[in-house]
């Protein structure tokens, strides 16, 4: 007990943990102070990510209505099409998706070593850098100084920021685990090595082979540029996510993850096979035939780890599903691990030729991107995020009606969007290669399950019959309700900087309980809260 | 590509795979892989043992505050299962059935919360 520096753990968690039985006590007591250490760090990167968010949003609001309403907002250069949209991918990337990612990697590595977090002005150095590298590359896009590459927009000045930024989070990383007081390494710390070792040498890569006096060209330019667009969900956004599923969901329900063998082969199998996965971007490109087979072979085998972390998520949480009644945390991480399966399946299939050739440059991949970065990781890390604040800022969600809120407007914001660019790529894809007529006119003649039929029916070997300003006009339905769902994401969005707001301030309704759902409804009846 | 640039990539590169292959090696030198009870029990403590759901914030804090022993509804809501059977000490009864479940010890026997391994 005398070992336990109780500096900086709020006077009514001391209080609280005298009324525990003497064998807790330590234990509660070391993980508050341990809790307590995180808290500027990562309170910084969680407000700073949730900022980018909201930067994100709109900037993704914009450009998702100009796919319909073209003439919106054309007076501004900077708000064309053409830069708004990478500053949205490249705002929900490195602003939003990896700042919210490295504060959970932070609280997490301090948890799983339980030690206290050290070194935290080098963290907030580091977060500062990485937040200026962010604002910096966004300014600069949207000025037009980007370097129109997907996912590598943001120009050399900005990159060196955030690689210089992420170094030294790794760094503490390692600097963190010297100093450990726990002897075994749970599985999330390795996926957590994983993403802090990994994505600084992908990016680094990137950099000097894209953007730099060295930089390759021709084919091998787009050969390395998606490898590093596909590892860059790979090495650092599944690593993370995975981890903090690994972690939350044990804790939340109290019960070990079903089995520890699995985990690990889902950790070395991801590390064995991803990287070779990003060539499958090139099926039909002029690139060695060898190096796309390889990518698919590598695509295909990431079934085994898939299938591992999905057994093993799906049986810890059997017999425990009825907690997702009540839980904020549980239900937003469970959400995200469904997701990681259902889009690692589908990547998977993605890549072999039959299916990606009719589907490759349609709003069918735009729709598996959201599902990995937002149904997925974005998910998970809000449901960390209701884990994780409430213990650094010592102050409960005010409000349990909000948080429901967030939950169904993003969960049925991003599910809908995802039907509806699914089915508006694979209508897209098919007229641009294999149909003889367009789909819409066919299911105005016929009906809907009619002309679908003619449709697939009418299928030829030619391509390119159906004009493509039809194909242009035919998306316009689909990308109208591809707005409407990112709306309703937005009003999910704005709940949460709203009730993260709230806790910061202490605003609102002082809980004695937790936000858990139904609370409320318990409480009215006389219940505890 | 200047030779410096292919130092920096393929040096980085053999470096890193270096350091994975090394990682499975203490790994395995360490017996970090052969125990996996152990393992998976780690992320629990005596503050938050197996059987006891911490989704409120902390665990102790919550019920202390609202007047019980430290426990309560928070533990009881979040370990619950599908039938509402509660798998901690302070829960005295099933929330759907009424069916009494008390004990850390009859929880984790009830409702699996052992590795298997």
């Amino acid at each position: 007990m005398a070992e336990v520096d109780l500096q900086g753990v709020a006077p009514e968690i001391r209080e609280a943990a005298m009324r525990l039985p003497e064998g807790e006590r330590e234990a509660f007591l070391r993980t508050s102070e341990i809790d307590a250490s995180c808290r500027q760090p990562v309170m910084w990167l969680f407000g700073s990510s949730v900022f980018w968010l909201l930067v994100g949003t709109a900037l993704a609001m914009v450009a998702s209505l100009k796919l319909h309403h073209p003439r919106i907002l054309t007076e501004a250069a900077w708000l064309n099409f053409g830069r708004v949209r990478p500053a949205h991918l490249t705002v929900v990337v490195y602003g939003w998706s990896a700042m919210a990612g490295l504060g959970v990697i932070v609280w997490l590595v301090c948890r799983l070593c339980r030690t206290p977090l050290r070194h935290g002005g080098m963290l907030l150095g580091a977060m500062g850098v990485w937040n200026a590298g962010v604002a910096l590359g966004t300014v600069a896009v949207l000025a037009g100084d980007g370097n129109s590459i997907e996912w590598i927009e943001y120009p050399h000045y900005a990159a060196g920021l955030l690689f210089l930024a992420f170094g030294v989070f790794g760094l503490w990383v390692v600097l963190t685990f010297a100093q450990r007081r726990e002897p075994h390494v749970y599985v999330s710390l390795w996926y957590l090595f994983g993403a802090v070792f990994w994505f600084p040498w992908i990016y680094a890569t990137v950099q000097i082979l894209m953007n730099s006096p060295w930089a390759v060209r021709g084919v091998a330019q787009e050969s390395v540029h998606w490898w590093f667009g596909h590892n860059v969900l790979g090495v650092l956004f599944t690593p993370i996510g995975l981890a903090a599923i690994y972690y939350l969901i044990p804790k939340v329900i109290g019960r070990p993850v079903y089995s520890y063998y699995l985990s690990i082969l889902g950790f070395w199998s991801l590390a064995l096979f991803y990287q070779w996965a990003g060539a499958h971007h090139l099926i039909g490109g002029p690139v060695p035939a060898w190096l796309v087979t390889v990518s698919v072979v590598g695509s295909v085998m990431m079934f085994i780890p898939v299938t591992t972390v999905a057994i093993n998520h799906h049986m810890t949480m059997k017999g425990h599903f009825g907690a997702l009644r009540h839980s904020p945390t549980l239900r937003f991480v469970v959400f995200g691990a469904m997701c990681y399966t259902v889009v690692s399946f589908q990547g998977s299939l993605m890549s072999v030729r039959v299916f990606n050739e009719p589907t490759h440059f349609t709003h069918h991949t735009i729709a598996h991107a959201h599902l990995g970065l937002y149904a997925f990781f974005t998910m998970v890390m809000f449901g960390s995020m209701y884990y994780i604040v409430p213990r650094l800022t010592n102050r409960e969600w005010a409000s349990a009606g909000l948080i429901r809120v967030h939950f169904w407007s993003t969960a049925v914001g991003i599910a809908l969007m995802f039907g509806v660019l699914t089915a508006g790529g694979a209508i897209q894809g098919f007229e641009l290669n294999q149909a003889s007529e367009s789909w819409n006119t066919l299911v105005r003649a016929h009906g809907l399950w009619g002309g679908t039929g003619k449709f697939i029916s009418g299928f030829s070997a030619q391509n390119g019959v159906v004009p493509f300003i039809t194909v242009v006009q035919d998306m316009k339905p689909w990308l109208a309700w591809r707005s409407v769902m990112g709306m309703l994401i937005a009003v999910g969005h704005l709940a949460f900087a709203v009730l993260l707001v709230m806790n910061l301030k202490g605003w609102g309704r002082q809980r004695i309980g937790p936000a858990l759902f139904g609370a409320e409804r318990r409480e009215a009846k006389g219940g505890q809260a | 590509m200047s030779v410096l640039g292919y130092v920096m990539i393929f040096g980085v590169m053999a470096a890193l795979s270096a350091l994975t292959v090394y990682g499975l090696w203490w790994g395995l030198r360490e017996g970090q892989f052969f125990d996996p009870r152990r393992g998976a029990e780690s992320i629990f403590d005596a503050g938050e043992p197996i059987g006891m759901g911490t989704d409120g914030f902390p665990p102790g804090l919550a019920g202390a505050r609202a007047g019980t022993d430290g426990r309560g509804e928070v533990a009881r809501v979040a370990a619950a299962d599908e039938h509402g059977h509660a798998s901690v000490a302070m829960a005295p009864e099933c929330l759907a059935c009424g069916r009494g479940q008390a004990g850390v010890a009859a929880g984790r026997a009830a409702h699996g919360g052992v590795n298997r391994g």
